[in-house]
């Protein structure tokens, strides 16, 4: 019998990708016919996994799916206004037709018995006063007391708009995110249709949704999520026709109590304003459980300074459950954490150029020089594996730093308390030690390529924000070459050229993390 | 059969997957939901224009792919839903359940442990993309993607075949 087949070789067998001579050997060997099942079965396994565990994790489409007739109508008529950033909400705002595309949730019982049994048990259950909820729609979000006195409109008439489609779908403005309200809302529907999920967290049930459809009426579709342990309402999202979505949520607000009184839309007051010890201190609590590095989470202020919004999206219960603790004791604090990035969100922009073009292998001349400058087809991969993970991690940090830069210029630092300065010097260095040590690792990993490097040379800068720009573009340069050479395609003499360029883009990396070890002043 | 009408049957067959796709990056609902749309029209514009596609499917995973990454303006966290994945099934017969969820939480952790591009690539694969297609998708050469998909599988099979 000839040698046996590669892995690599039995992964492409049901490709039809390898020559006849394989085929014909993998068809007569029971050893790698034997593999060839094992991996096969590894990846039915990952697919039963998919299927079971993760699928039921995933949301359902939010809005029935456009048709393509829609979708092209829709496209052909932004074009025409030249609005076509926007053509995605007009053309989900004139589907009418409400088509579930999938319940990904577990189903239980009959969904209208348990919709109604689900919603009459939440009704009686008694809500605390002074609670505070966020309305989102769009780009804005806007906190108001959970219940106003009345449905009259208030003297802003911020919010109005909202409050209409509320008033004209009989839903109740005065007390929204309550399954009395919801329930009385569908109890006045001649036609819908009801559906009841099961959110579970650690094996157990941890939410409750209760959806229901009404294609036909101004609110085509509400849903309540209901806390398992003692369905208290938590969110809820409504879909007015031709309105992009809204969601309400508990908002874990730590306003004073005078906050919680005001009776209208956006006259929410606190008694002081946010400052930037606010952002500070969430910042410092978000370091203490990795939450400034490891998720894509975002911390701004509102335009008027009266909150720190923490944003993000993609994040698992126990992630965001972790979140909400750590911040619960901070003052004017809104969390929004299934709003995903904003759009002047500061993280690093990597542009994946080589994600844009057209695929093709490293020229196997290339391949084996870097092969033999590791030591190994096997040693080759492993740095590359170490070196990108690597290379995120410096991203990250990075982008940790921005945020700190961005909120706390000289000027500011200034203004700040001893204490609050301590506790931004911390954080200053905690990063920068993080960033030093990647990247001796990398540098250690990526030896082979380059050689005897000189020191980093010094980058000149007044304080240490003024220097953090030119760090977090050195990162994506380095980041964008090491993708480029280790994972991507190009041609002999491209590859020759990051060769070349690669130990002056680690050096000025490291210049930079040096420039800004400034002391905090 | 129109253009149209070919792509109205990849649409109604795909959205749901390429949906589920950007949702593995931490894509939000809504914005995963019009970026998949957004990919199906792409698509009828490319085709309308007379250019050819060979691999529809494929094609538009990479779309999906550089949608997702141009979303999070870096390397996506291709992790996040496995992270938070929890086992929930419930057999009737007790010893299969406890032997099910056993399994499945070594499948669970091994998984966790890949790297992003590895799991990028499993899922991928699960998909039934061919490594061709995965290099294409992610825009790394094949034998990257191949080795990426290898080394998640030799994991795997360590738990699989014990």
């Amino acid at each position: 019998m000839d040698s046996h087949l590669s892995d690599e070789q039995l992964a492409r067998f049901n490709d039809g990708e390898l020559s006849a001579g394989d085929v014909a050997h993998v068809e007569a060997c029971e050893h790698c016919t034997l593999r060839l099942r094992e991996m096969e079965s590894a990846v039915a396994a990952y697919i039963e996994y998919r299927d079971i565990v993760r699928a039921p994790l995933l949301p359902t489409p939010p809005l029935a799916w456009s048709t393509l007739d829609a979708l092209i109508a829709r496209n052909a008529d932004s074009k025409r206004w030249k609005l076509l950033r926007w053509w995605p909400h007009l053309a989900i705002a004139a589907a009418s037709a409400a088509i579930i595309a999938f319940i990904v949730h577990q189903t239980v019982e009959r969904p209208s018995t348990r919709a109604s049994e689900l919603l009459a048990r939440s009704a009686m259950v008694i809500l605390p006063g002074g609670r505070l909820i966020s309305l989102r729609s769009g780009d804005r979000t806007f906190i108001r007391p959970a219940v106003l006195e009345t449905d009259a409109p208030g003297e802003s008439d911020a919010g109005s708009h909202v409050r209409s489609l509320f008033v004209a779908a009989h839903y109740s403005w005065r007390d929204p995110l309550s399954a009395r309200s919801f329930r009385e809302w569908r109890s006045g529907l001649r036609e819908k249709r009801d559906s009841v999920s099961v959110i579970r967290q650690s094996g157990k049930e941890g939410w409750y949704r209760v959806r229901t459809d009404s294609p036909a009426g101004l609110l085509q579709s509400a849903s309540i999520t209901l806390r398992a342990a003692d369905l208290y309402p938590t969110g809820e999202t409504f879909v007015f026709q031709g309105e992009e979505p809204l969601e309400l949520t508990d908002a874990p607000v730590s306003a004073p109590e005078s906050a919680a009184k005001p009776q209208h839309v956006q006259e929410l007051r606190s008694e002081a304003a946010a400052g930037p010890e606010d952002t500070l201190h969430v910042l410092a609590a978000l370091d203490a459980i990795g939450a400034d590095v490891e998720d894509p989470i975002d911390v701004s202020q509102d335009p008027e300074h009266r909150h720190v919004l923490v944003r993000g999206s993609g994040l698992p219960p126990e992630r965001k459950s972790l979140i909400a603790d750590a911040l619960k004791a901070l003052p004017r604090v809104v969390l929004q954490l299934d709003a995903g990035p904003s759009t002047s969100s500061t993280q690093p922009s990597t542009s994946r150029k080589s994600t844009e073009r057209a695929s093709s292998d490293i020229p196997p001349d290339f391949r084996r020089e870097l092969e033999e400058r590791f030591g190994g087809a096997a040693a080759l991969q492993q740095v590359t594996d170490r070196v990108l993970e690597s290379s995120s991690s410096i991203l990250a940090r990075a982008h940790a730093l921005q945020t700190l830069a961005q909120n706390f210029p000289p000027a500011t630092v200034q203004r700040m308390p001893d204490r609050d300065r301590d506790l931004l010097r911390k954080l200053q260095r905690q990063h920068g030690a993080e960033l030093r040590r990647v990247i001796t690792g990398m540098k250690s990993d990526l030896q082979p390529l380059l050689g005897a490097s000189a020191n980093a040379p010094s980058v000149a800068t007044t304080d240490w924000q003024s220097a953090v720009p030119a760090l977090v573009a050195a990162g994506q340069d380095a980041d964008d070459l090491l993708n480029r050479l280790l994972a991507g395609s190009y041609t002999q003499a491209f590859g020759t050229g990051l060769l070349h360029d690669l130990p002056s883009a680690i050096q000025r990396l490291e210049a930079n993390v040096q420039a800004q070890e400034h002391e905090v002043r | 059969m129109t253009v149209q009408e070919r792509v109205e049957q990849i649409y109604e067959a795909e959205r749901g997957h390429i949906y589920s796709y950007l949702l593995c990056f931490g894509v939000p609902a809504q914005r995963a939901q019009e970026l998949a749309q957004d990919s199906f029209l792409k698509l009828y514009i490319k085709m309308t224009r007379g250019e050819s596609i060979e691999n529809p499917r494929a094609w538009l995973y990479r779309v999906a792919h550089n949608a997702a990454l141009r979303f999070h303006r870096r390397e996506p966290p291709f992790h996040a839903l496995d992270d938070a994945a929890e086992l929930s099934e419930t057999l009737p017969d007790p010893e299969r359940a406890l032997i099910a969820e056993q399994r499945r939480s070594a499948l669970r952790q091994a998984i966790r442990d890949l790297s992003p591009r590895q799991r990028n690539c499993l899922e991928l694969r699960a998909r039934g993309l061919r490594h061709r297609e995965i290099a294409e998708v992610i825009g790394i050469s094949t034998s990257a993607a191949s080795e990426f998909l290898r080394r998640a599988v030799v994991r795997l099979k360590e738990v699989v075949n014990g």
